[in-house]
């Protein structure tokens, strides 16, 4: 019986097997499960010795971007979770079973099932929190983009406030008097911004502009509302906009 | 984030540009998975990310992937064997089962990236061929130097075939 024939008789009547085209023997079954953009999963199976070896070679995962160990270590987690709740083993990305002949039909099944989860489980993860490399990243990316455009700008320049209480501006155009603040999503770092430019609210003279990270997904309408009662904000997104207010003082 | 359908289409209608002269440089992320990705600018402002993957223990599997911030809102697949059921409530050009190992995936409000549409004639397509087609699509202009993904990689590749 050919390996083709042994899965035909062992899976069920709606999952259609495909021999591949690249000359390895491989099966692929074409499962009733979906994963959550609606493609259909597929297992391969191929005959190791007298055992048969279903993988869904890391189908499950295919598409996922890791922006993070962090993240990797979260989708680890996920798949061995779902493996283990399936029956099936997890290596490098991979689900997968060896089993007998005999066996086949179940395991087609249990792989499928674990891909589609795996997949599924993925694709409810929220993103993930904003880490402080991120906030460190984007100040340069400012920083750089605004020298690029011939803007004069100043790191960590010393301020007085109001109070009395010296800050630093993290960007300061010192011809135009604009401090720029970038702003992630941290509340700590939004609660620092607002601190800051409340005091030099008081100071006659500055361009105070909270300038959000949108370059993922922009800081909720609460960053905002906070923020928009001290100075000017900005995104990030529509530099080219106010690049020139920031350049000419405007 | 919440998208709106016209703001999809207007990035999806406006000209994109991935920068960079320099060669794809593909990253294996694990032996199933070869990757590369790049920030896509609109008018030089980054809105959105090109990501592609390469199953090397596959033959011709291959996706190309538009993201608009952190949303996908543009995909193009190659995988076979293939089979694709659109879900109600898709739009009228939209079939409701597809077998086409070259399909698309557009966004659509309330539907995400569920909604697929065979292309057609791309059965023989290299994988810079493919490339092209969704460069084209997505109204990209792709700027760094095309490098095969088995490039690098052809000892991992068929070590893997192997195990």
């Amino acid at each position: 019986m050919s390996v083709k024939e042994t899965v035909l008789a062992a899976v069920a009547e709606d999952i259609a097997c495909e021999v591949l085209a690249d000359g390895s023997g491989r099966i692929g079954c074409l499962t009733p499960f979906e994963y959550p953009d609606g493609d259909a999963v597929v297992v391969w199976v191929r005959e190791m010795g007298d055992k048969m070896e279903v993988s869904d070679y890391g189908e499950g995962l295919a598409d996922q971007e890791f922006r993070s160990d962090y993240e990797r270590g979260i989708v680890s987690d996920i798949a061995r979770g779902a493996a283990r709740a399936n029956g099936v083993a997890v290596f490098e990305g991979r689900l997968g079973t060896q089993c007998t002949p005999a066996e086949l039909g179940e395991n087609v099944l249990r792989v499928a099932s674990a891909s589609a989860q795996v997949a599924a489980s993925i694709a409810c993860q929220k993103p993930s929190r904003r880490k402080e490399s991120e906030e460190n990243e984007f100040v340069r990316l400012v920083d750089e983009t605004l020298r690029q455009s011939k803007v004069p700008v100043e790191r960590e320049h010393k301020l007085q406030g109001s109070s009395g209480h010296s800050h630093r501006a993290t960007i300061y155009v010192p011809h135009t008097h604009t401090i720029l603040e970038p702003v992630g999503g941290h509340w700590n770092q939004v609660a620092s911004v607002y601190t800051k430019f409340s005091d030099l609210a008081g100071v006659n003279g500055f361009h105070r502009y909270s300038l959000l990270d949108d370059r993922q997904e922009s800081p909720g309408d609460d960053v905002r509302t906070l923020l928009v009662g001290v100075s000017d904000v900005i995104t990030w997104s529509a530099h080219d906009a106010w690049l020139p207010h920031i350049r000419g003082g405007e | 984030m919440d998208l709106l359908q016209g703001e999809v289409d207007a990035f999806m209608e406006a000209q994109k540009v991935v920068p960079s002269a320099s060669p794809i440089a593909w990253q294996n992320g694990s032996p199933t998975q070869v990757i590369w990705q790049a920030p896509v600018e609109v008018e030089a402002v980054q809105q959105g990310t090109v990501f592609f993957y390469v199953n090397p223990t596959l033959p011709r599997r291959w996706i190309f992937k538009l993201s608009f911030h952190r949303a996908e809102i543009y995909r193009l697949d190659v995988k076979q064997p293939m089979r694709h059921s659109n879900p109600a409530g898709r739009p009228a050009d939209c079939p409701g089962t597809i077998l086409c190992p070259e399909h698309e995936h557009r966004w659509r409000q309330g539907l995400g990236l569920n909604c697929a549409w065979p292309l057609e004639n791309l059965s023989d397509a290299s994988h810079e061929r493919i490339l092209e087609v969704f460069c084209e699509r997505a109204r990209i202009d792709f700027r760094p130097d095309y490098s095969d993904p088995a490039s690098g990689l052809q000892l991992e590749i068929g070590k893997e075939r192997d195990v």
